[in-house]
């Protein structure tokens, strides 16, 4: 079952065009990788599936992208509640200069939980399922600022995951953090497909293959080839995927 | 390279020197004050000094309650004022301002700061004294006029220091607002602005201390009467515009005591940064 | 590629618009109360160190004598204090409701004087005494004078110096004689009373023309800090608008009566008040006579 299915989607900032006629179908429950050398479109098309490409200024979308059955680019879409059930981690963790209760808390205050119980057990089960409440539960009322950044981005994921998201966006979720953390992060990722949809983008092949189901490869905006992940891996069947995966350009 | 070696030398003794300018202009200052006012203070009674409530010259009686209230009231008022307009009209600018507009609207605010102080004054005076008298009834030489003044006085302090905390605050913490569902609004309100408290607390207490500390346009403005503020119609007399009313004409003890006022209002203001800045340092432990 | 984080508000133009049409009618359509005697009177006094005030107050029994012989002013508290004649002169001409003093000579057109005890502040009344309130102008002077100094005193008092002192509105105190200068050098600095500056003004320009030669200084503040220079020795003259009190005498401070002046009291050019005794002055400025019908006035 396709959570997301994209149908020719050129998207342009100003002039240039960042993506040219994608079509992509995203299964539900899996985790699919995004690949491909810098400036290619994949944290661009990631960003779509969240409409925070309306952020950036003079952006223009064509085309569907059709997020259970319904398109999401459309002017009748709310995207508040869009962002609800599809979250997002960034690249570099931006927990709020707030306490790491607030920090979890903010998403379900958003969307109207209101009561002390329940933004109770919303914290704690978030944080447990991003594998962070062991080390927090002390601390809950102290600023998020002060911890590692490996725990900063899975408070992030589990800030993330308090709204309870179908669908978890990952932008080069590791690329800021240390081996070790980069590790326990694709562990949690291994858990956490299971429950959610997950869509990373990443720049080294290998997290590719530890974590995902199916991989994605982007060459200048275009979808080279998509497939199961172990498949495109050991027998690419466009030679420029071939190429990249062996590091004969990067 | 032994000449740069010199010239950096040379440049780092006269950058010492500007420093130490600096310095001693405050510590010559404060030596002033306490000196010429410790005479005053001493043959008053520092207590009778604080808490008396007349101020009469002529009787030899000096009292600066009345005037620290007064000081009191129309700083409260100017803060109360000014510093939600002032926030707010930051908080427009940063996030909410179209870049065309803001070329125009962030000079203009900038330009506030540059009027000196008399042109304020006599804005009040031909202004806001008659529109208070119009609205409210009373002489329209008040608290309320003053209040409004010095409102008017801090706003570019506070603007312009807040919008640059407001937008030196990242945009990472905008995105992942806005990523978790958070409306523009609420991204601005509820992340944003807190992630700029301390910058923005900062704003508050320099247009506190300008508004404290001004005297001119008080003057021209407050009716200067040595009484309690009762309420917001009634004029008043600050500490700062009771040095630059008898100043001019004190003598001996008089002119010791208007020293002595010059020491509480000193006291005072050193105190608003001192609370500040414990503040700020409590917040960044936390 | 841009980070949008500014959203183009668009706030409806439509109330913004109604807001400002709002306001701008609220402000245009208020205007200043007319005068009726139900209203309070605004009461303005000067500061304490002014020798006009001292004067008003020593001629209308606003002054209380303490037992150890310090003298306090009774003037209501609630007066607002304006820095000088001038400042009296803009407050009063705003306000319908507003009474206050003045020197005659800074008297204009924006403000109406009130006759005292039936008689206004003419030069005639004033020189004979009917008038109530009336102070001379002194010019301070502590030990011998300086050539250019005494020189100008002489001018003063000449005939052509009494002419100025009279053409200027003040009540000349002698009719003198013709003026020659010495041709003496020299500069002059005369400090104190906003009220006696602008005679001195006068007196200045005048005797340029006979002395080019002599550099006169005024500098305005009030009479006791006038006094407090000349007795410092930092002026030649110190401009007092009140006379010497005991403790200035007794430091050898002379006083040289160059003019008489008369205290105007002023109100505003809608104020219906036909005119005050000295006791209904008095008890406006004691706080006692709160409304204008209290002070005896009538539509």
């Amino acid at each position: 079952m396709s959570q997301f299915r994209i149908q020719n989607l050129n998207l342009y900032y100003g002039s240039f065009q960042a993506l040219k006629g994608v079509n992509l179908d995203i299964p539900e429950r899996r985790a699919t990788a995004f690949i491909g050398p810098s400036g290619c479109g994949k944290s661009t098309l990631l960003k779509t599936l969240n409409r925070m490409t309306d952020l950036v200024e003079d952006c223009r979308v064509e085309g569907k992208v059709l997020f259970d059955g319904k398109n999401i680019l459309s002017r009748l879409t709310d995207v508040n509640t869009l962002r609800r059930r599809v979250g997002m981690v960034f690249q570099k963790p931006n927990p709020f200069p707030m306490s790491i209760y607030e920090n979890i808390a903010f998403g379900p205050r958003t969307h109207g939980v209101r009561k002390k119980e329940e933004l109770d057990e919303l914290v704690e089960r978030s944080l447990t399922e991003a594998a962070l409440w062991g080390e927090v539960k002390d601390r809950l009322r102290k600023s998020a600022l002060g911890l590692s950044g490996g725990q900063q981005q899975r408070l992030c994921i589990a800030r993330a995951l308090a709204v309870q998201p179908e669908v978890l966006l990952m932008d080069e979720p590791t690329s800021a953090l240390d081996p070790i953390s980069t590790a326990r992060i694709e562990e949690l990722v291994l858990g956490l497909k299971r429950e959610y949809t997950v869509v990373m983008v990443t720049h080294h092949m290998q997290q590719a293959k530890r974590v995902s189901d199916r991989t994605v490869f982007f060459l200048l905006g275009e979808v080279v080839e998509a497939g199961d992940t172990e498949r495109l891996f050991s027998s690419p069947q466009d030679a420029r995927t071939g190429d990249y995966i062996n590091g004969r350009f990067g | 390279m032994r000449r740069g070696q010199t010239f950096e030398r040379l440049m780092q003794t006269v950058f010492f020197l500007c420093a130490c300018v600096a310095v001693a202009s405050v510590i010559l200052i404060c030596i002033f004050l306490f000196s010429g006012g410790a005479p005053a203070l001493k043959e008053i009674g520092v207590l009778r000094f604080l808490t008396g409530r007349r101020w009469e010259p002529g009787r030899e009686t000096f009292g600066v309650l009345t005037m620290i209230a007064g000081s009191f009231a129309v700083t409260l008022g100017a803060v109360l004022l000014g510093v939600p307009v002032g926030i707010l009209t930051a908080v427009y600018l940063s996030f909410f301002c179209p870049p065309k507009l803001r070329r125009v609207l962030r000079p203009a605010v900038d330009l506030l700061a540059g009027i000196p102080s008399v042109v304020y004054g006599f804005f009040g005076l031909t202004v806001l004294v008659p529109a208070v008298r119009r609205l409210f009834g009373g002489s329209g030489y008040s608290v309320l006029a003053v209040s409004a003044v010095l409102a008017i006085m801090i706003l570019p302090t506070v603007v312009s220091v807040s919008e640059s905390s407001l937008s030196a605050v990242g945009d990472g913490y905008y995105e992942g607002a806005r990523a978790l569902g958070a409306g523009h609004e609420r991204s601005v309100f509820r992340v944003m602005l807190p992630a700029a408290r301390s910058g923005i607390s900062a704003a508050v207490t320099l247009g506190l201390g300008r508004a404290i500390g001004e005297s001119m346009a008080v003057v021209m403005v407050a009716g200067n009467q040595a009484i309690f503020p009762k309420s917001l119609l009634v004029g008043t007399r600050t500490l700062t515009s009771n040095i630059v009313l008898e100043m001019g004409y004190a003598a001996d003890l008089h002119a010791d005591a208007l020293i002595a006022t010059g020491v509480v209002l000193f006291v005072i203001v050193m105190l608003n940064n001192l609370i500040f800045a414990l503040l700020r340092r409590r917040r960044m432990k936390k | 590629m841009k980070r949008l984080t500014h959203v183009r508000l668009r706030p409806s133009r439509l109330p913004v618009c109604c807001l400002l049409l709002c306001g701008c009618l609220l402000c245009s359509s208020c205007r200043e109360r007319p005068f009726s005697p139900e209203r309070e009177i605004h009461v303005f006094t000067r500061e304490d160190g002014s020798g006009t005030r001292t004067a008003f107050e020593e001629l209308f029994g606003l002054l209380e004598t303490d037992p150890d012989g310090k003298r306090a002013s009774m003037t209501q508290p609630e007066a607002v204090v304006a820095r000088s004649n001038g400042v009296v002169l803009s407050g009063v001409s705003a306000d319908p409701a507003a009474i206050g003093y003045l020197s005659v000579g800074s008297l204009n057109h924006t403000v109406r004087a009130l006759p005292i005890d039936g008689e206004m502040p003419t030069e005639e009344a004033i020189r004979s005494g009917r008038y109530p309130a009336a102070r001379p102008f002194s010019l301070v002077t502590c030990g011998a004078l300086s050539a250019p100094a005494a020189d100008f005193l002489r001018f003063v008092f000449s005939r052509e110096g009494q002419n100025t002192v009279s053409s200027a509105g003040y009540v000349p105190v002698c009719d003198g004689e013709h003026f020659v200068s010495s041709g003496v050098s020299g500069k002059v600095v005369l400090v104190g009373s906003s009220s006696v500056s602008p005679v001195m003004e006068k007196l200045r320009e005048a005797y340029f023309l006979l002395n080019t030669a002599v550099n006169i200084e005024i500098q305005t503040s009030d009479s006791s800090s006038g006094i407090r220079s000349v007795a410092g020795d930092d002026c030649d003259f110190g401009m007092a608008s009140r006379s010497l009190n005991a403790g200035e005498r007794a430091q050898g401070l002379e006083e040289h009566s160059i003019a008489l002046d008369g205290i105007a009291v002023v109100v505003h050019p809608e104020n219906t008040a036909a005119g005050l005794t000295s006791g209904q002055v008095r008890d406006i400025y004691l706080g006692k006579a709160v409304f204008w019908h209290d002070a005896g006035v009538v539509q």
